[in-house]
C-alpha cells in the first residue's frame, strides 16, 4: 500500500508542478504547444526514473559533503543519455523543438529535490517508484498546460485545430508572461480548491511550504489564518 | 558507515574523481553506440529535405557539392544533366544560427525555402521556419497530401530571383518581403540569407555550374 502512495503521491497530492512549484523554467519555458510539454515531460521521466534509482543505490557511500556534486554528475550522465537517445530515434520536429531545453533538465529543481529529499534516504524500489510517479505528474501537468496554453493562442490542441475558422494567433498565452499568468490561476483555483475541502472536513488548511505567504504582510491572509485557530 | 562522514579532502576528491571517470566512461561507450544511428538520422532528414525542394534526381545531391563563400551549393543531376541546385547557407536569427536549405533553378531563380536547422523560440520566431501541413478535427483522419507543406512567410520567396526587380528586406525596413508579427527578426535572418544565397549563386553561376555538371554530360 505504502508502494502504491509512494507512485501516486506525485501525480495529485505532492505535485511537482502545482505543489512543490519546482521545476518552474521547464513548466514556463516549453509548454507552448501540447506536444512540447509531453515531450519535455517525457524526457525529465527517464532522467528522474534513472537518477532515482542510482543516487538510492550508492547513497551508502556517497560521503555526506560531497553528496551533492555526486547527484549532479549522476544526473548530467543520464540527461546526456536521453539526449542522445533523442537525437538519434526521436522525430526531428520534437527535437529541434526541445534541443535546447534538454541539456537544462540538469539544473531542473524537480530532479536534484527528489535525489536529495527521497532517494538519498529511501531504497530502489521506493525511488524508483518516486522518480516514475513525480514524472508522470509533471508530464500530466506540462501536457495539460502545453494543451492550454495552445488552445488560448491558436484554437488547436496537439497540433490540430478544433476550432477551424480560428486564423490570427492571440500571442500572450503562448508567451512567457501568458504562461505565468495562467500558472498563477491554475494554483490559485487549486489552493482554493484545497482550502475548501480542508473548512469543509472542518481542519485548518495548512498551505505548501512553497506557497506560504504568512510571512508576507501585503495582503491579511495570515490574520485569517489566526482567527480560524 | 566511515567514508560518508568523511572529512578528509583527499578523500573527497577522489570519490568525486571515480564518479566523474565511471560516467565519463558509460558515456563514452554509449555515445559510441548511438553515434551510426545518429548519423543515419542526419542523412535521413537531409535528404528528405533535398526530395521536397529538388525536381527528381538520381544521383546523391549531398555528397556533389560545392563550397563558394561559406555556401554549400549540391547539384541534382538526372539523366547526365544538372536539372536544379540546393543552396545550403546559414546566419544569426534571434536565438542561434538559422540554417536555410534553397532550391534553385539553373537560371537562380527560387523553387523553395526550407529551414534546415533552428532554435528559434517556439511559437514566435519557429512559426516562420516550420512548414507544416494544418491539421483539424475535421481532416484529421483524411490522407494529407504528399510533398513541400505550405508556410505563408516561406513560400513568397518561389519563383523570386535576384534578378529581379525586388528589394531585399521586410516592408518593415521598407523592402517587399512580408514578415510575421512576433518573428521580425528571425523573418529579416532569412530574407537576408536568401538574398545572400541568390546573389552568392548568380556572381559564382558559371563556376557552380560547371563544378556540378557530371563529366560527359552537358
Amino acid at each position: 500500500m505504502s508502494l502504491l502512495k509512494d507512485f501516486t503521491k506525485g501525480l495529485w497530492k505532492e505535485n511537482p508542478v502545482l505543489v512543490l512549484l519546482l521545476g518552474t523554467c521547464p513548466t514556463l519555458a516549453v509548454t507552448s504547444s501540447a506536444t512540447n510539454g509531453f515531450g519535455m515531460g517525457v524526457a525529465t521521466t527517464g532522467v528522474l526514473l534513472g537518477s532515482n534509482l542510482v543516487i538510492s543505490l550508492i547513497a551508502g557511500i556517497v560521503p555526506k559533503k560531497v553528496r551533492i556534486p555526486v547527484y549532479i554528475v549522476v544526473i548530467a550522465t543520464f540527461v546526456t543519455i536521453i539526449d542522445l537517445l533523442m537525437k538519434a530515434y526521436a522525430p526531428p520536429a520534437l527535437y529541434t523543438a526541445l534541443g535546447i531545453f534538454i541539456p537544462l533538465i540538469v539544473v531542473n529543481c524537480i530532479v536534484l529535490g527528489r535525489a536529495e529529499a527521497f532517494a538519498s534516504k529511501n531504497g530502489p524500489v521506493r525511488s524508483a517508484l518516486d522518480g516514475l510517479g513525480m514524472g508522470l505528474g509533471f508530464t500530466l501537468t506540462l501536457t495539460m498546460l502545453g494543451a492550454a496554453r495552445e488552445f488560448l493562442s491558436s484554437g488547436s490542441v496537439f497540433e490540430v485545430k478544433v476550432i477551424t475558422g480560428w486564423t490570427t494567433d492571440f500571442l500572450l498565452p503562448s508567451a512567457a508572461p501568458g504562461a505565468f499568468i495562467l500558472v498563477g490561476l491554475i494554483l490559485a483555483a487549486k489552493n482554493y480548491a484545497s482550502y475548501r475541502k480542508a473548512v469543509k472536513e472542518g481542519r485548518l488548511y495548512i498551505p505548501p511550504k512553497g506557497l506560504d505567504c504568512r510571512h508576507c504582510n501585503i495582503c491579511t491572509a495570515h490574520i485569517d489564518d489566526e482567527s480560524e485557530k | 558507515m566511515k567514508l560518508k562522514n568523511t572529512e578528509n579532502f583527499i578523500v573527497l576528491g577522489l570519490f568525486l574523481a571515480v564518479i566523474g571517470l565511471i560516467s565519463g566512461l558509460l558515456l563514452a561507450v554509449f555515445s559510441g553506440v548511438v553515434k551510426e544511428p545518429i548519423k543515419a538520422a542526419e542523412l535521413r532528414n537531409t535528404n528528405k529535405a533535398l526530395e521536397q525542394i529538388l525536381p527528381p534526381f538520381d544521383n546523391q545531391p549531398s555528397q556533389d557539392k560545392f563550397e563558394v563563400d561559406g555556401i554549400t551549393f549540391m547539384g541534382a543531376v538526372r539523366d547526365g544533366k544538372l536539372v536544379a541546385l540546393a543552396a545550403s547557407g546559414a546566419k544569426k536569427g534571434y536565438a542561434g544560427p538559422v540554417q536555410a536549405l534553397i532550391g534553385l533553378e539553373t537560371d537562380g531563380k527560387i523553387r523553395a525555402v526550407l529551414i534546415a536547422k533552428q532554435n528559434e523560440t517556439p511559437g514566435l520566431g519557429a512559426n516562420v521556419c516550420e512548414r507544416k501541413f494544418k491539421k483539424t478535427i475535421f481532416n484529421l483522419f483524411e490522407k494529407r497530401p504528399e510533398g513541400l507543406a505550405p508556410n505563408p512567410f516561406l513560400d513568397q520567396f518561389g519563383g523570386m530571383s535576384a534578378q529581379k526587380d525586388v528589394t531585399w528586406k521586410v516592408k518593415k525596413d521598407g523592402g517587399d518581403i512580408e514578415y510575421v508579427t512576433g518573428a521580425t527578426v528571425t523573418s529579416r535572418a532569412i530574407t537576408a540569407l536568401t538574398d545572400e544565397i541568390t546573389q552568392c549563386f548568380l556572381a559564382n553561376r558559371g563556376e557552380i555550374i560547371a563544378k556540378l555538371t557530371p563529366a560527359g554530360g552537358k
